[in-house]
């Protein structure tokens, strides 16, 4: 047993005896006017930022190295933060300064509590998602977009009976997922909502640890983050740290990445690479031969990228980016390509 | 035939069985599939300009079909007049879904036990055999983002059906292995 299994296979309706009324719904749908305007369209993300580079401009060029920087900076391969099951446990050392500072209506929270430490961290597309773990237990906050709430309470009746709990001073809903998984609703503030899974403790170590969260600012989380997380405050000395011996095309700088709000090593190294990646393949796509030649050699050259190496153990991106030349080279078209790694 | 209809046609004798699949695989009764495949191919009939050409357009089809079964689920989906046949056939001839059960039960255990988003992207790219590039187009979200929630929910899943694998006194038949971790295909390592 591998993955999950779907109850019903494709193959399987294919078989089942509808052909009468597929062939009716069809000729119902066609002879509805086509009037409404319906907004259930999937969202569609923004095409890339950094679109302009000159195929005849292009020419490699490897960002200078800025030693200072690196000391600024831990090496994103030591720091604790991480995304995928593989990675190792979280040191002591990530726990959360003392720099950690309670703003009532501040827009992000950040959990204060001993031993406890920052093991994820993402924010964007509306979204804004923290992990800390102690041992085998593990706390995440996610806040959601305020109109999302209805939908995610609705799934979330499904679980267990709510039961009223005070989270940040607003009253919330708690719902059981096992004795030892619990999940608490806030209402929306400031345009979003909070969402907290506990898990591997008992219902009352999680409300002990609800009451060690702290509604806090930009500032606050920045100062409570451990170093090698890219946030407001650091982004332009990390990308560019982030960027050191990577090849980008001509013209490329670091203001060329969009790196929002907060985000753990892993993140930020994916998104500065995606943005790189990203150029690359519009020097591929615009360009004659020789530029696509260029493009390929990035593209190949990436596998001694260090942001791109010091991924690996964390996550899959590296590996599908490593796979963008093998991709071009087979023909497949650009589109696709950008989708994977943009 | 104008270009627009035969269009229309093309798409919904290429991705119907696929469509029905997807709603089959996310709702308790059959006839409720059928509501959401004629929703979902009404707003593709409508708006058939904004479908995309190719496999693109079972991406498309499934994000549509996505926000149908979150408005049935909330009791909100506008039961169409369309497919009353489909949903008479459907709940006479579809499997009902206990014996169209083919995965462990811990694993269905487990995934309920997923928080919904976890869940999706689990269902996508397990279901549907969706990548993540694929799976971010029907979410609407970054591929990036797409991989860190399939790796964590893997994770979660895998830690989920560990607690849920019976204790090796209480081991099933003879020849059935219970005590051994289940390993997750990432299909987005290859």
């Amino acid at each position: 047993m591998t993955e999950p299994t779907p109850t019903i296979h494709d193959r399987d309706v294919a078989r089942l005896p509808l052909q009468d009324a597929r062939a009716d719904l069809l000729e119902e749908i066609m002879a509805t006017p086509v009037v409404e305007q319906l907004d259930h369209r999937p969202s569609r993300r923004p095409a890339p930022a950094w679109l302009a580079v000159s195929a005849a401009a292009v020419a490699i060029a490897t960002i200078a190295l800025v030693p200072a920087v690196r000391s600024a900076l831990a090496d994103p391969a030591q720091a604790p933060v991480a995304t995928s099951p593989a990675a190792p446990a979280p040191s002591a050392s990530a726990k959360p300064e003392p720099g950690l500072t309670s703003v009532p209506d501040g827009r992000y929270v950040a959990l204060d509590a001993p031993g406890w430490s920052l093991t994820f961290l993402y924010s964007g597309e509306g979204e804004t998602d923290i992990a800390y773990s102690r041992g085998e237990q593990s706390l995440e906050m996610v806040q959601y977009p305020a109109d999302a709430y209805d939908s995610y309470l609705e799934d979330r009746l499904h679980v267990s009976d709510p039961v009223a709990t005070e989270l940040l001073g607003k009253p919330s809903s708690t719902f059981t997922y096992s004795p030892d998984d619990h999940a608490t609703m806030r209402p929306a503030q400031n345009g979003s909502f909070l969402e907290v899974r506990g898990s591997g403790m008992d219902l009352a170590a999680y409300h002990e640890l609800l009451g060690r969260i702290v509604q806090t600012d930009e500032r606050g989380l920045a100062a409570s983050v451990p170093a090698g997380v890219v946030t407001p405050f650091n982004k332009d000395e990390a990308v560019t740290h982030l960027l050191q011996d990577v090849d980008v095309p001509d013209g490329f700088t670091a203001a060329d990445v969009e790196v929002t709000g907060f985000n753990d090593a892993y993140q930020s190294a994916a998104r500065v690479a995606g943005s790189v990646g990203c150029a690359w393949l519009d020097v591929y796509a615009d360009g004659g031969p020789a530029a696509r030649q260029r493009a390929l050699a990035a593209f190949d050259a990436s596998r001694d990228w260090p942001l791109l190496k010091d991924t690996v153990r964390r996550g899959d991106y590296a590996e599908v980016f490593w796979g963008v030349a093998d991709q071009l080279r087979a023909g497949q078209p650009v589109a696709s390509v950008r989708r994977g790694i943009c | 035939m104008s270009q627009q209809q035969e269009r229309f046609r093309r798409l919904y004798a290429e991705q119907f069985d696929r469509l029905l699949g997807y709603a089959l695989r996310r709702v308790d009764r059959p006839e409720d599939a059928a509501d959401v495949v004629s929703e979902t191919f009404l707003v593709a009939w409508r708006r058939l300009g904004d479908v995309p050409d190719g496999d693109e357009a079972r991406l498309w089809l499934y994000g549509v079909a996505r926000r149908t079964l979150a408005n049935h689920r909330r009791g909100e989906g506008r039961r169409t007049a369309l497919g009353d046949r489909l949903r008479r056939d459907l709940a006479a001839c579809a499997p009902d879904h206990a014996a169209g059960v083919t995965e462990r039960e811990t694993v269905r255990a487990a995934m309920h036990r997923l928080a919904a988003r976890d869940r999706e992207v689990l269902e996508l790219a397990a279901w549907e055999g969706l990548e993540p590039r694929e799976i971010a187009e029907v979410l609407g979200i970054s591929p990036i983002a797409v991989r860190s929630r399939l790796s964590r929910s893997r994770a979660r899943l895998r830690a989920l059906m560990v607690e849920d694998e019976p204790a090796c006194n209480e081991a099933g038949p003879p020849g059935h292995v219970t005590g051994r971790q289940p390993q997750l295909a990432r299909k987005e390592d290859r």
